[in-house]
């Protein structure tokens, strides 16, 4: 089987998984514990935190707080700052940023406002500042779009949202570039949420990471872990392994960033431009090829390429449960609705293979050729 | 004194010389509900009782019992020994402390010491007397009902108020259909109707993977479930019949697609009706309520079979 799915989550390292298995066969104490053995795990964890932190900002200014996921990062973020006069985002956003903003509007708590994007998925900066006013008191940008893989100036959007209204807390959902952007936060950044499983760590561990300075709410309260910020046992063995898989990350980082873009432009060129389009633009995520194949259905090549032995994506796997049958996304690039049906989000790994790139661009073809036969 | 569910059941009543048969029929599917259970069911005088369950599975047991078809209704009741003594014991856990009340008394021990009349009247002052003036009675509009039900085995059943059950045939008592279950509420409405008038059902899904997705069938396998817990279990099967679809697309014209797949799952629904012994083919059509429930389309699929 051919995995092209990598941007809903990849496959745990394995070696990440041998150093950490001592945490659930031997060290499996509460690290709250008052005897030795726990808190031999708090300095572990400590270790950990660093180690995770140190990657991308410095260790100085932020500091880092375990999670259970993503969503639950940008909750905390949205829900303990968004509390009055107005909050910002893009239309772009994975949806544990968007619903939690028309939450917002529900609860009555801040209007919810939305920016535009530009058509290769990057934030319009200007209509996002444009946006920004006395009552605003949170914007969000997410890092790299999900669904099409566009990168945001994060540092420099958030510079110039600072310049507009200094009192704006700043959030990013760095889900997807954190382990595979070169990249390091600035000040002007407040708020940074990350996930393990998209870097080869597990399901069930996340991580806000946050300015210093900044006093954060907690979000889940009870036995005072993480400093009072988040409360509930650690997931020592997640979070372990979170570090060594990142730690593996992070030291291929530069490398796979350049192979990645050597294969994802392989494939566009191997992929019949008579049956599809391109979506995501050169100066996107290496890690995310989406394209449309106009005029068929998405979802239809979706299960086609399963049967094949082929792992493709349609676009967030964690909204195509949802009622809505068109990407907002797509659509907000200024994709038509026959675009937007026709999406294949195909996501790659440093464990991708050029022999799986041609062996994938070959399936894809045959099948967007076999549907467009049968629809005709 | 001992807790004890009281089961009736109405239609079968209806009944003349087979009522044995559904009798049967009812009193298997009881014991299918109930099975799993620590629970004993019993047949007393023209309904049943389930007795010695562990208090705590009192709710699930009432939950699985609602759904058999047949069942008229449920009481939760206590059984004591048919003194006086007892049967206000029993009646002081059913009652409430205020409002209006009556009491209710059936005698089927005949040779009992008081009559329905001064069962009632008995009972009723000792409840009035326990409530220190919270309680009054109310013969024509009660807040609440006591009844007491004095059996020949020198027994009393003491019980409040009546649950109502699913009513109808026992399944397993007209025969059996093939229901086409779609995913939408119409078709397993349909099989619950049918079931509803005994009819033991199973289940047969259509899907056009890859142009289904799998959530659209796992959500027929949930239904089909769901279902089951009326139908004493059922069977569900699915056709593949996206060659048919890819055909019909390519040989015949793009408005008839929807009338000729119909016409094809209706035919192959009928041959597994005849391979599986069903009688006949439910589906859950509904005049009018999308644009192809139209009657020429419904008998244009139904002239098929």
């Amino acid at each position: 089987m051919i995995y092209l799915d990598n941007a809903a989550t990849t496959k745990p390292s394995a070696k990440a998984l041998e150093r950490a298995s001592a945490y659930v066969t031997e060290k499996y104490y509460n690290p709250s514990g008052m005897y030795k053995e726990g808190f031999a795990l708090q300095s572990e964890l400590k270790k950990a935190r660093s180690v995770l932190l140190s990657k991308i900002a410095d260790e100085s200014a932020f500091e880092l707080i375990f999670t259970s996921c993503g969503t639950e990062s940008d909750n905390q973020a949205i829900f303990s700052f968004a509390r009055r006069g107005n909050a910002v985002t893009t239309v772009g956003e994975h949806s544990a940023v968007t619903a939690a903003f028309h939450e917002l509007k529900t609860r009555g708590v801040a209007e919810p406002r939305f920016a535009p994007l530009e058509k290769d998925g990057r934030v319009n900066v200007q209509a996002l500042l444009d946006m920004i006013d006395e009552k605003t008191c949170f914007v969000s940008v997410m890092h790299v779009n999900n669904e099409i893989g566009a990168i945001n100036d994060i540092n420099g959007i958030a510079k110039l949202v600072k310049q507009k209204n200094p009192r704006v807390i700043f959030h990013c959902d760095g889900v997807q570039a954190y382990g595979k952007i070169p990249f390091k936060l600035s000040k002007d950044v407040d708020l940074y949420s990350v996930s393990a499983h998209k870097i080869g760590g597990l399901k069930g561990v996340g991580a806000l990471i946050k300015r210093k300075s900044l006093q954060l709410p907690p979000y889940i309260i009870g036995g005072g872990q993480e400093g009072g910020r988040r409360s509930g046992t650690e997931n020592v063995f997640g979070i372990m392994h979170f570090q060594y898989a990142a730690e593996e990350k992070f030291a291929t980082l530069k490398e796979d960033f350049a192979t990645l873009q050597e294969y994802r432009e392989l494939l566009w060129d191997l992929l019949d431009k008579e049956v599809y389009t391109r979506l995501s633009a050169k100066e996107g995520t290496p890690y995310i090829l989406s394209v449309a194949a106009r005029g068929l259905r998405g979802e239809i090549l979706l299960h086609m390429a399963n049967d094949k032995g082929l792992i493709v994506g349609t676009g967030s796997a964690c909204s195509s449960n949802a009622k809505n049958r068109y990407s907002k996304v797509i659509l907000a690039c200024g994709h038509d609705e026959k675009t937007a049906d026709g999406v294949l989000r195909l996501s790659f790994s440093p464990q991708t293979t050029k022999e799986e790139i041609v062996q994938a661009a070959a399936i894809l073809n045959e099948i967007g050729r076999e549907l467009a036969r049968k629809m005709k | 004194m001992e807790k004890v569910i009281i089961i009736r059941y109405s239609e079968i009543y209806l009944k003349g010389k087979n009522r044995g048969f559904f009798e049967r029929a009812f009193e298997t599917n009881l014991r299918r509900a109930i099975d799993g259970f620590d629970a004993e069911l019993i047949k007393n005088s023209g309904r049943y009782l389930v007795q010695n369950f562990p208090e705590d599975q009192t709710e699930e047991i009432i939950e699985k019992l609602k759904k058999v078809f047949g069942l008229h209704t449920l009481s939760l009741a206590y059984e004591t020994s048919s003194d006086m003594d007892s049967i206000f014991e029993a009646a002081k856990l059913q009652a409430r402390t205020e409002g209006t009340f009556k009491v209710e008394s059936h005698r089927g021990d005949k040779k009992y010491p008081l009559t329905s009349v001064e069962i009632s009247k008995t009972l009723g002052g000792l409840l009035l007397d326990n409530a220190k003036g919270g309680l009054k009675v109310d013969v024509h509009n009660p807040s609440f009902t006591i009844r007491v039900d004095i059996r020949e085995n020198g027994k009393a059943l003491v019980f409040g108020e009546f649950i109502e059950g699913a009513n109808g045939m026992p399944v397993g008592t007209a025969g059996k259909g093939l229901l086409l279950l779609s995913g939408g509420i119409d078709s397993p409405v349909a099989g619950h109707m049918m079931a509803k008038r005994g009819m033991k059902i199973d289940c047969l899904h259509f899907h056009s993977y890859p142009y289904t997705n799998m959530q659209a069938k796992e959500k027929v396998v949930d239904l089909a479930k769901i279902l089951s817990e009326y139908t004493c279990g059922t069977n569900l099967y699915t056709v593949k019949v996206t060659h048919i679809q890819e055909a019909i697309h390519e040989k015949c014209k793009a408005d008839l697609m929807i009338t000729l797949l119909r016409r094809f799952m209706y035919r192959i629904a009928e041959r597994h009706a005849l391979r599986i012994g069903a009688q006949c083919l439910i589906t859950g059509e509904s005049l009018g309520q999308v644009a192809s429930q139209t009657i020429e389309g419904m008998t244009s699929s139904n002239s098929v079979v």
